[in-house]
């Protein structure tokens, strides 16, 4: 107690810079005379008296500084003073604090950003109660390969099965388009549909009402609805007496029951959750369903995967039909299996920066050094006067501290402005429960780093002056000629060199893999096609012949529009996500022992492949005359035809499609009427998956009303120009004709951007990276060049006297700087030699030690170091011997 | 002559406590000079320790200090103790009585005591 109000009246002095010098004056004066009075009271003479009274007192100065200490917290003034010191020092050098906080700001900022997004999405645990104990459940085969996505029956089965979740639930592999009707208009949202203990698995019951019941799950219960947060909101204005209103899911009527958590989001966006009604079927091969469980407490997932394959067992003797010697199981954390894909992204990224703040670090520290050479005299007088070298240290960390935090602090301001801009124009598919504030581990990371600048900054110029003599630094060394070495600045511009080769070939690497993936022939033409998705209501995609019957009514409309050549529709756009599905070929034995037998199903329109301009092959394409009722057809493409007919004409072979997939999928015997060329239907940098095109009037209504609900209808429709605007017209059509918003809506070009997206991201976040490490690499080869320059003055001087000449120099220079960058630059290679590994999940088309692509980083960086050496080889040619000779 | 000691470290303070207790308010060299009178001019305090120990009892609040006239009319600063300094005092008079008693009970002691 007595020890606080200490400190806080020592605090109070230290702040509002109170002395009491003229108090303590006073009295020492008055002390003075009254020992004076009373040695003049003991008979001595007046100066006598007064002399002997001072050396009584004893010495005033030490008496004043005592006081002071004890008056305010010298540590915290000694502390203060340095730091203005500091302060007038970096004001004093602008030049010097303005690259230095920029550079030291870009490093921490742009550290901080990827830091973001990467505790965001792989570290910040998930927002559920005991996160740990999600798992999702996936099929397993050989080698390794999961698939996440079951049938209702297996899920169903596993829920009643399973002994080691205390809850587990299925849900749409994918979220279905839906039209909220609101008064005339209607507005695109996407729901989920899930089963009962959807919320009860991840102990998120909704935040108004209630989740869902077995009862909402039976076949024809009323329709009930739970509404995100976020849907509540916008569309709703947060109406609290939302519960038990109803509303309009395109021609269907739903109760609402709940709205949920704010904080519950998973994956993706879902705007909304409706029951999903499933029963257990022997025959049901229709794998559309995630399914999402909570480990009982203390179970792992290794004993939970084992209780999985003894379900597995009883399976095969309920349902003989569904199970399959190939298919395992797997129990995967539900937040790795949620950021598997982004996992080897985000961790070259971070890797990335990470590489660059030690470009940024050692240029700083490299400037610092120079600095503390030019300082060395200062130092040595403060030597001199006495300071001890934790004194010097402390006023280093003081300075640095100063500049690191200014470079933080602004570094912090970067992040918080540039992350959310980077998040914005990132394509990477930023899971939604990630949040990217800028919380405390955020905060900590920075002072982390900030602390470590400071750290380094400080401890390495304090080792290099520990070696300073106090004597020859205080010498005027004047009879010095050869420049002393400086070996820890050459170590950083070598390191800086090896970094930023690394950090080049990253780039140069995913550049290629880049240019590789654009000019990557997609297999049809991008060119005047505008590309839009819609989705019909339950009641418009009943039956697959009436559905047909609009898409033509539609389609024949819009090819009516002046501008437009041709139009079709399919159930999804190149590169977009397509089902797979089992087949069998007439006349083989079954081929239906695992998931490689499934290819790809798109049902379209007649037209499609004129549209998109993907040439036939061989035999014909769809036309208005496959309906319902004419002969069952099937086309495939040349990827199919060379898969599973090599030495056969595959145009007259049989078809049977989905033949084990339940009720309701039956497919009739199908004949191949047509090949077609490849299209790059999974991706630019995959190779080109065997696809079957089916007219979408011929194929089974479940398989219409399930394309429909989980995919909604895409379009494709030729211009004469890319400047013909159609859209408006074609928003009237679909309106009138089938009150449907369009979804999506933008041109080929940008479908096909779009998915070259998450490359583009990564390739332009590492070539920025690689420009600024090329940019700092040069600037800190040439302050270590000028500064040696500089200092070898004298040298050059008597060089030339003895006859050197100015290309001599100058080549000395470059020589120097030559070695330097060498030297860099094999360490580089090798780094990258060894490092190659980590990229190479990324790259299409490039080899991660592409010998090329060393050779061209390797060029580069030699190039610029050499430019960045030339002017300071400039300036060393143009020394002038008599004046270097003649100057201290 | 005889030889002067300096007050031992830390025991001023407490000199000063209990000086200004039994003389009520006095100015900087009148608590040094009777320091050194109760001592019988055996101690000798150093000015250089006396005034910034008089600051510290203030921040601590165990004194307060006021401008008052001295005996020759002149401007002196006069510290009284506080309320706090009397608690103060009274706790470091029992705390050094204490170590005194158990000192005491050292130099006393002889070898058949403890056998």
């Amino acid at each position: 107690m007595r020890a606080l109000n200490r400190f806080f009246s020592r605090l109070w002095n230290l702040s509002s810079g109170q002395r009491g010098d003229q108090r303590l004056r006073e009295e020492m004066e008055e002390h003075v005379t009254l020992q004076t009075e009373e040695n003049l009271r003991a008979g001595m003479a007046p100066a006598e008296a007064h002399r002997q009274a001072l050396l009584k007192f004893g010495a005033v100065g030490s008496v004043r500084e005592s006081y002071h200490a004890e008056e305010g917290l010298p540590f915290v003034e000694g502390v203060l003073q340095d730091f203005r010191y500091g302060i007038r020092l970096l004001r004093k050098s602008r030049g010097f604090t303005a690259a230095a906080v920029l550079t030291l700001a870009l490093g921490i900022g742009a550290n901080l950003a990827v830091f973001l997004v990467l505790y965001g999405v792989l570290l910040k645990p998930l927002p559920f109660p005991s996160p740990r104990q999600l798992v999702r459940i996936e099929r397993s085969y050989s080698g390794g390969t999961t698939v996440p996505a079951y049938s209702g029956t297996k899920a169903l089965f596993f829920q009643r099965a399973s002994h080691a979740f205390t809850a587990m639930a299925a849900y749409d592999y994918v979220p279905s388009h839906a039209n909220l009707v609101q008064g005339d208009g209607a507005v695109p949202i996407s729901v989920l549909r899930v089963t009962s203990d959807f919320f009860r698995v991840f102990e998120m019951e909704p935040a108004m009402g209630r989740g869902f019941r077995t009862e909402d799950m039976v076949l024809n219960a009323p329709a009930v609805v739970v509404l995100s947060d976020a849907l509540w909101r916008h569309q709703f204005g947060g109406d609290p007496e939302i519960v038990g209103k109803a509303l309009s899911l395109g021609n269907r009527s739903y109760t609402v029951v709940g709205v949920a958590n704010r904080q519950f989001a998973l994956d993706t966006k879902a705007d909304a959750w409706i029951p999903l009604a499933i029963t257990e079927s022997p025959g049901d091969q229709s794998n559309n369903y995630n399914v999402v469980a909570r480990l009982k407490s203390g179970v792992t997932e290794s004993a939970a995967t084992a209780d999985l394959r003894g379900v597995l067992l009883e399976l095969k003797t309920t349902y003989p039909d569904l199970w399959d010697r190939y298919e395992g199981v797997r129990v995967e954390d539900l937040h790795d299996s949620f950021t598997g894909d982004l996992r080897p992204a985000l961790r070259i990224l971070m890797g990335a920066v990470g590489l660059l703040f030690l470009i940024v670090a050692a240029n700083i520290l490299s400037l610092l050094l120079t600095r503390a050479v030019s300082r060395r005299r200062e130092m040595s007088i403060r030597v001199a006067l006495g300071a001890t070298s934790w004194r010097m240290l402390r006023q280093l960390l003081v300075e640095n501290a100063s500049l690191c935090i200014l470079g933080g602090v602004t570094g912090i301001a970067l992040a918080w402005i540039g992350a959310p801009v980077l998040m914005h124009l990132s394509p990477l598919q930023i899971p939604q429960f990630a949040s990217l504030g800028i919380g405390g581990p955020a905060l900590a990371f920075a002072a982390v780093l900030t602390l470590g600048c400071v750290l380094l900054f400080s401890l390495v110029p304090a080792l290099e002056t520990r070696r300073v003599r106090l004597n020859e630094t205080l010498q005027l060394n004047t009879t010095r000629i050869a420049a002393g070495r400086h070996l820890t600045q050459k170590v950083l511009v070598v390191s800086e060199v090896a970094v930023s080769l690394v950090l080049l070939v990253g780039a140069a690497l995913l550049l290629t893999t880049f240019w590789k993936i654009i000019h990557t022939p997609p297999g049809f033409v991008t060119r005047d096609v505008l590309t839009f998705k819609n989705s019909f209501t339950d009641q418009q995609a009943a039956t697959s012949a009436s559905l047909g019957l609009r898409l033509n009514e539609l389609k024949s409309r819009i090819e009516a529009l002046p501008g437009v050549t041709s139009v079709a529709a399919a159930s999804t756009l190149p590169t977009q996500l397509v089902p797979d599905l089992p087949f069998d070929i007439v006349g083989r034995p079954s081929n239906r022992s695992d998931a490689k037998g499934d290819e790809k199903y798109i049902p379209i329109t007649a037209g499609f492949f004129r549209t998109l301009g993907i040439p036939i092959m061989a035999g014909r394409a769809f036309t208005g005359a496959d309906t319902n009722g004419s002969l069952p057809v099937l086309i495939v493409n040349q990827q199919f035809a060379e898969t599973y007919f090599r030495n056969e004409n595959p145009v007259g072979q049989r078809v049977l499609i989905g033949k084990f997939m339940g009720p309701g999928f039956e497919d009739p015997v199908r004949e191949i009427v047509g090949v077609v060329g490849n299209v790059k239907q999974v991706g630019l940098d995959q190779p080109a998956p065997g696809i079957m095109y089916l007219p979408a009037e011929q194929i089974p209504d479940l398989e219409t009303r399930m394309a429909n609900g989980l995919l909604g209808e895409s379009w494709v429709v030729r211009t004469e120009s890319a400047r013909v605007d159609v859209l408006p017209a074609i928003r009237r059509i679909f309106m009138e004709n089938s009150h449907a918003p369009l979804l999506s809506v933008e041109p080929m070009n940008e479908v096909i951007s779009a998915s070259v997206a998450q490359q583009r991201f990564s390739m332009i976040l590492l070539c920025g990276f690689g420009l600024i490490s090329l940019v700092l690499g040069a600037a800190g080869l040439y302050g270590v060049m000028s500064y040696n320059v500089q200092r070898q003055k004298r040298e050059i001087g008597v060089r030339m006297a003895l006859g050197a000449r100015r290309q001599d120099i100058a080549g000395m220079v470059l020589r120097d700087a030559g070695v330097l960058v060498g030297i860099g630059l094999v360490i580089g290679i090798a780094a990258s030699l060894l490092g190659a590994k980590l990229v190479g999940s990324l790259l299409f088309g490039v080899k991660p030690r592409d010998p090329l692509t060393l050779a061209a980083a390797s060029a580069v960086l030699l190039l610029t170091g050499l430019c960045a050496a030339w002017w300071p080889a400039r300036r060393a040619a143009r020394v002038d011997p008599m004046d270097a000779l003649r100057s201290e | 002559m005889k030889q002067k000691k300096d007050v031992q470290q830390g025991t001023l303070a407490l000199m000063v406590l209990k000086t200004i207790e039994v003389l009520g308010p006095l100015h900087g060299y009148g608590i040094a000079r009777r320091i050194e009178q109760i001592s019988r001019d055996l101690l000798c305090v150093n000015q250089g320790t006396l005034y910034p120990v008089l600051l510290r009892l203030e921040q601590e609040g165990a004194v307060a200090s006021d401008w008052g006239p001295s005996e020759n009319n002149r401007r002196a600063r006069f510290y009284r103790l506080t309320r706090a300094g009397q608690k103060l005092l009274e706790t470091e008079k029992r705390d050094w009585e204490q170590t005194i008693a158990i000192i005491a009970r050292f130099f006393e002691i002889k070898a058949e005591d403890l056998s």
